[in-house]
């Protein structure tokens, strides 16, 4: 309605406020990118510790040329995607479970908020052992580290689920089923997908750890494995190429939060415009 | 199988209501506090009841008891001669209980979808509803792009829209504006007296009651207790100038004198 908030926009403006977005988002990187360039070149910065951006760049030209790169990165997804299906579908289930049935919350919370503590790479050896060294010991792991920021996050939400909400639903003759899928889950979602944003992020960590630690192949194998044998070019690209991976990643989730919760943005507009613009 | 339960179920008789020697009790500090009764009041089939009283009298509890969510702690419930409620029951509540994540049109839908109506006949009778309650326009939007007023309305179309034979109305106005209030009383009294559904309304404005209602039950404070139950009619439909009319006043100075002479007794 109001033309500042943006809602009767032409596609023009937004593809134009999009991009005004991207260019701030990236002013900060850039800055810094030119600042490493001149500090190297003018070897106030050791260069064979802090390759310059331009030699980086040429580094990733050529590695991505002769497919190593790809390599790598495919690795590296092969395993963080079908872990974050796993993960995340799982922490979805425990979480209605633990959340709508007191029982079955009283009997399981308290093992897994203790597991929850761990610090998910010192379970490797295990996974590892019951898994075999190899892709199922990283995926499970991975697994794992997701289900548990899944898991809480729709525990709690399930939790909050107005009381109302549940008693009109089954007033209208609704089975314990349809409560849950229609109500408890649909009104659980938007936390779900705070979940999986948090747990995408540690996903991602868990998971190059792992590769560095099986020193088999992947990012993770890239940025520390490459560090250990000197060559810092290679090392500062997997930080790259591991920071550009969490940051689609986040938008990613973002963008599938959107697709599942098409409510939450509604409304609130006025709301967005006092707190949020300068 | 199922479909001749279903229609069974729906071509049901609006059900009477028989409270007998009803308590209820909520467990404060492992003690048990009685909240309402013993309390016992018949309902006829059809008919349109208010309840008054003042905060914390047990008027919530009450439908809680009906719908089974709450067990009563003595006494009985009987819905026409049945120990049970089978017949089809909607309820609308003071917050707002309108889905978030369901436009308006699917909200309304939502108590057809659930018990299996095709998904092109519930449309357009939730499409109907949307129109009767004055919000043809607004069947795409988001509960959080609607107004208090609207949001409440959409909860009486829903509620509505199930074809309930019983309705059950907890402080549906609570949050209103004062005129928004008076709108959605009138337009809810005309729709019921068009129906016959049995209606319980729970209510602190007696002006509501009175509104709406054909008789109106009047408690007393805390244990709620029948004090009165007193019968309205007016030879007029209700429109707001029936606020202004003698007999309405009436019926308000007789309902109010009832509740001052429980609490002066309880000072």
């Amino acid at each position: 309605m109001d033309k500042k908030v943006g809602h009767s926009s032409t596609m023009f403006a937004t593809v134009r406020r999009s991009s005004v977005a991207v260019l701030q988002g990236t002013l900060i990187p850039l800055a810094i990118l030119i600042s490493w360039e001149l500090l190297a070149q003018a070897e106030v910065v050791n260069p064979v510790f802090f390759p310059p951006p331009s030699k980086l760049t040429a580094l990733l030209l050529e590695l991505s040329a002769d497919g190593t790169l790809w390599m790598h990165l495919g690795k590296t997804l092969s395993r963080l995607l079908p872990a974050l299906a796993i993960g995340a579908t799982m922490g979805l289930l425990f979480g209605l479970m633990l959340g709508a049935n007191l029982l079955i919350r009283k009997f399981l919370e308290p093992s897994l908020l203790a597991l929850y503590s761990i610090p998910k790479i010192a379970l490797l050896p295990i996974f590892l052992a019951t898994l075999g060294v190899g892709e199922s010991a990283m995926i499970g792991l991975i697994s794992v580290s997701v289900f548990f920021y899944v898991w809480i996050y729709t525990m709690g939400a399930v939790l909050r689920t107005p009381a109302n909400f549940i008693v009109t639903a089954k007033v209208f003759g609704a089975s314990r089923f349809r409560v849950i899928s229609s109500i408890i889950l649909r009104s659980a979602l938007p936390e779900t997908m705070s979940g999986l944003r948090v747990g995408a992020t540690v996903a991602l960590l868990v998971g190059l750890t792992s590769e560095y630690v099986l020193g088999a192949d992947g990012i993770g194998y890239l940025i520390l494995g490459s560090r250990s044998l000197g060559q810092h070019g290679l090392s500062y690209l997997g930080i790259l190429i591991a920071a550009i991976t969490g940051l689609l990643l986040q938008y990613s989730v973002l963008l599938f939060d959107r697709l599942v919760n098409p409510w939450v943005r509604r409304g609130g507009l006025l709301y967005e415009n006092v707190m949020f613009r300068p | 199988m199922r479909g001749n339960l279903k229609r069974l179920k729906y071509s049901a008789p609006a059900p009477s209501l028989d409270i007998y020697n009803l308590t209820l009790g909520h467990l404060v500090s492992g003690k048990l506090a009685t909240a309402l009764g013993p309390l016992s009041l018949s309902i006829a089939s059809g008919e349109t009841v208010a309840i008054v009283g003042p905060s914390g009298c047990g008027k919530t509890s009450l439908l809680m008891a009906l719908v089974g969510e709450l067990l009563p702690t003595s006494g009985s419930l009987g819905f026409g001669g049945q120990a049970e409620l089978k017949a089809p029951t909607s309820m609308v509540f003071q917050q707002n209980t309108v889905f978030p994540w369901l436009t308006a049109l699917e909200n309304v839908r939502y108590p057809l979808a659930i018990n299996g109506r095709p998904r092109d006949s519930s449309v357009e009778h939730a499409t109907h509803w949307l129109d009767v309650v004055g919000l043809k326009d607004s069947g795409k939007k988001y509960p959080a792009e609607l107004s208090g007023g609207m949001l409440q309305r959409v909860a009486i179309a829903r509620a509505l829209a199930y074809e309930p034979k019983l309705l059950l109305l907890d402080e549906p106005f609570g949050q209103l504006d004062e005129l928004t209030r008076l709108e959605l009383g009138v337009l809810l009294a005309g729709l019921l007296s068009e129906s016959e559904i049995t209606t319980v309304l729970v209510t602190h404005s007696i002006e509501e009651a009175i509104l709406i209602a054909n008789t109106v039950v009047v408690l007393s404070g805390s244990p709620g207790r029948v004090l009165s139950k007193v019968s309205i009619e007016f030879q007029t439909a209700r429109t707001p100038e029936l606020l202004n009319s003698p007999k309405f006043h009436e019926y308000m100075e007789h309902i109010r004198g009832i509740l001052l002479q429980d609490r002066r007794s309880r000072d």
